[in-house]
């Protein structure tokens, strides 16, 4: 049981789940308590049975409320030693408050009483109580951290899952372009022969599996073949603005940094717009860093699309802080106009391998 | 290039004068150049209209009546689905063939509803088939598909009838809804309508938008300037644009207070 009592669930009372557990304790508690009392039945049992769950309920959340307080320092424990404190704070806790109550209740002592046992001993009820409140802790928390970790790992698992498939581009690219293709075959075949040479230089680029290094000059060009793409399909809706330094060209960056952020520009600031926009991209260096900047039109139309989740952004982010360490900053503003993503990085050099 | 014998007879110019008028919705030129060639080739001397958004297609139908729509899915402005919802709710609506690249709900939206759709790049063989059985879409069919598909479900639009024509009104220029009967009343800056919905189901896609401030009436937020207490006691939201007030029930006068302050 210890082995599932990870301390990272052990304490994690949130939402629902904390009226859940206070529930199920309860329940228990009545239960045992119930039991006893049952030998003794008489004409009092419903309502000795309600005075114990509400009781029970009133017992329970207090010795909640120093363990919710307590959450932090107690998570940073080892694990054996944060389920003795949890469990010791539980039971001192619920005895405290059962002590407290007999001194300040009056009718309290001859409820308890109705029961053979505990007995009628205030002390002796509230250490009843806190045994009580202790072994449905256990009880409670081994059915919530098993279910919990079920649910954590069947998320884990979707969210890798989709992960991997947001890395790449957007299929929707592939086959509209296919489809545009297929109708400059017979209106504009060189077009067609261009808009093919293309694609296949972005695909060849983009599965590759090895995100290695590559010049910044080396993504403008793939960038390029994809904008031109684009254009083909967005007509004149699509307008590229470059503004490039000659050594920010010759800065390293992993491959396929700009080409995603610009796939976004278009999805989410060309596609939806009537009359189309301008995509800019700066890229400058200035003390030993390079700086990329990309902006693009926001519609004024509400959007049916629906908005990004920002994979594309947290992959380069994380690919950039594998390259460069932590010495990376990407900042996003949003203008009532403009989408504006800013990268920041290390100017670094190699040579080029082809 | 001979046009296929089913399509012959069926719309042979000697048994039929009439002529197959076609509407082709996509904001891609190309797209809508290679559907447009593929069309010719298979219909004698087809109508052909264009448009490049959902909420074009709505004008064009309106001054044109066509027979079919060929209809892109994500598009500008208004997408596919929207518009094919509001045609839906036409006296004899054309019917509606959807096209799309890549979509993946709404291809399972349109196969679990028995929505007809193609595939680009589309197949001529695949075209003929889908042009032989055309039929119009039911408003409920192209209703369950909206809600299938994921996307949101809200529209961007409200359609209006009238004399047979639709009038469309985009949601950001609407000021309240307000139940009138079995009818609810849609005022704009400039305008009024009469609308055969019911008001908590605008309430429910509009959330967010617009504010429920009485039993009968939801105000869009953006609308609003300011609430006022009148001799009588009871309050009034003042809109922006328009000289109207409106009276707020004492049930939500709190909750839309606490939209003003908050």
């Amino acid at each position: 049981m210890i082995r599932l009592l990870r301390k990272r669930h052990l304490l994690r009372f949130k939402g629902w789940g904390i009226f859940f557990q206070i529930f199920s304790i309860t329940v228990l508690f009545s239960l045992i308590s119930g039991l006893s009392f049952y030998k003794n039945f008489d004409s009092k049992l419903p309502l000795g049975l309600v005075a114990f769950v509400i009781f029970g309920c009133l017992v329970t959340l207090c010795s909640f409320i120093p363990l919710r307080l307590l959450y932090r320092p107690i998570q940073k424990l080892h694990l054996l030693t944060a389920t003795l404190v949890t469990l010791s704070i539980a039971s001192i806790s619920s005895f405290a408050v059962v002590r407290l109550a007999a001194e300040f209740v009056p009718a309290l002592p001859s409820v308890l009483a109705t029961t053979p046992w505990p007995p009628e001993n205030p002390t002796s009820t509230a250490l009843f109580v806190a045994l009580m409140v202790t072994i449905g802790y256990c009880l409670i928390l081994q059915i919530a951290v098993n279910s919990r970790r079920e649910r954590m790992a069947r998320r884990k698992n979707i969210s890798n899952r989709m992960k991997a498939l947001q890395g790449r581009i957007r299929p929707h690219f592939f086959f509209n372009t296919l489809n545009s293709v297929a109708s400059l075959i017979r209106s504009d075949p060189d077009s067609a022969e261009k808009a093919i040479e293309d694609l296949a230089d972005v695909f060849r680029v983009v599965i590759k599996s090895d995100r290695k290094l590559v010049s910044l000059a080396e993504e403008v060009e793939i960038s390029k073949q994809y904008m031109n793409i684009e254009k083909l399909r967005l007509g004149e809706r699509l307008e590229v603005a470059w503004h490039l330094t000659e050594d920010a060209l010759n800065a390293s960056i992993p491959s396929l940094t700009l080409q995603p952020l610009l796939e976004n520009a278009v999805y989410h600031g060309i596609e939806p717009a009537l009359e189309g926009g301008t995509i800019t991209i700066d890229c400058n260096c200035e003390e030993e860093r390079l700086h990329i900047l990309i902006s693009n039109p926001v519609s004024a139309m509400p959007s049916t699309r629906e908005s990004g989740n920002k994979i594309a952004l947290k992959n380069i982010k994380e690919r950039l802080k594998r390259q460069f360490g932590g010495d990376v900053r990407i900042n996003i503003r949003n203008t009532l106009e403009r989408f504006n993503v800013a990268i920041d990085t290390p100017y670094i050099t190699i040579r080029s391998t082809y | 290039m001979s046009p296929s014998t089913h399509l012959t007879s069926l719309f042979d110019p000697h048994i039929e004068t009439k002529i197959m008028k076609i509407l082709i919705v996509d904001d891609e030129k190309l797209a809508r150049a290679r559907l447009k060639h593929l069309v010719s080739s298979l219909i004698n001397n087809p109508e052909l209209y264009e448009a490049t958004n959902g909420r074009e297609a709505l004008f064009t139908v309106n001054a044109t009546r066509p027979d079919l729509v060929l209809m892109d899915i994500r598009m500008p402005v208004m997408d596919g689905l929207e518009s094919a919802m509001h045609l839906s709710h036409m006296e004899n609506p054309p019917s509606v063939i959807f096209t799309t690249a890549y979509d993946q709900h709404a291809v399972e939206a349109f196969e679990v509803n028995a929505v007809d759709y193609l595939l680009k790049p589309i197949r001529k063989e695949r075209l003929e088939t889908a042009l032989e059985k055309i039929a119009p879409i039911s408003a409920n069919q192209i209703k369950n598909v909206r809600n299938d598909n994921q996307m949101s479900s809200s529209r961007s639009h409200i359609s209006v009838q009238m004399r047979g024509h639709i009038t469309i009104i985009p949601v950001t220029d609407i000021v309240y809804f307000m139940a009138d009967n079995k009818y609810v009343r849609v005022r704009t800056n400039a305008e009024r309508h009469f609308l055969e919905d019911s008001l908590v189901s605008l309430e429910q896609e509009f959330e967010g938008k617009f504010l429920r401030i009485h039993r009968n009436a939801i105000v869009s937020i953006a609308h609003i300037r300011g609430m006022e207490k009148q001799t009588s006691g009871r309050w009034h939201v003042h809109l922006k644009d328009i000289n109207e007030t409106l009276e707020v029930s004492r049930r939500h006068t709190a909750a839309v207070r606490n939209w003003i302050r908050g």
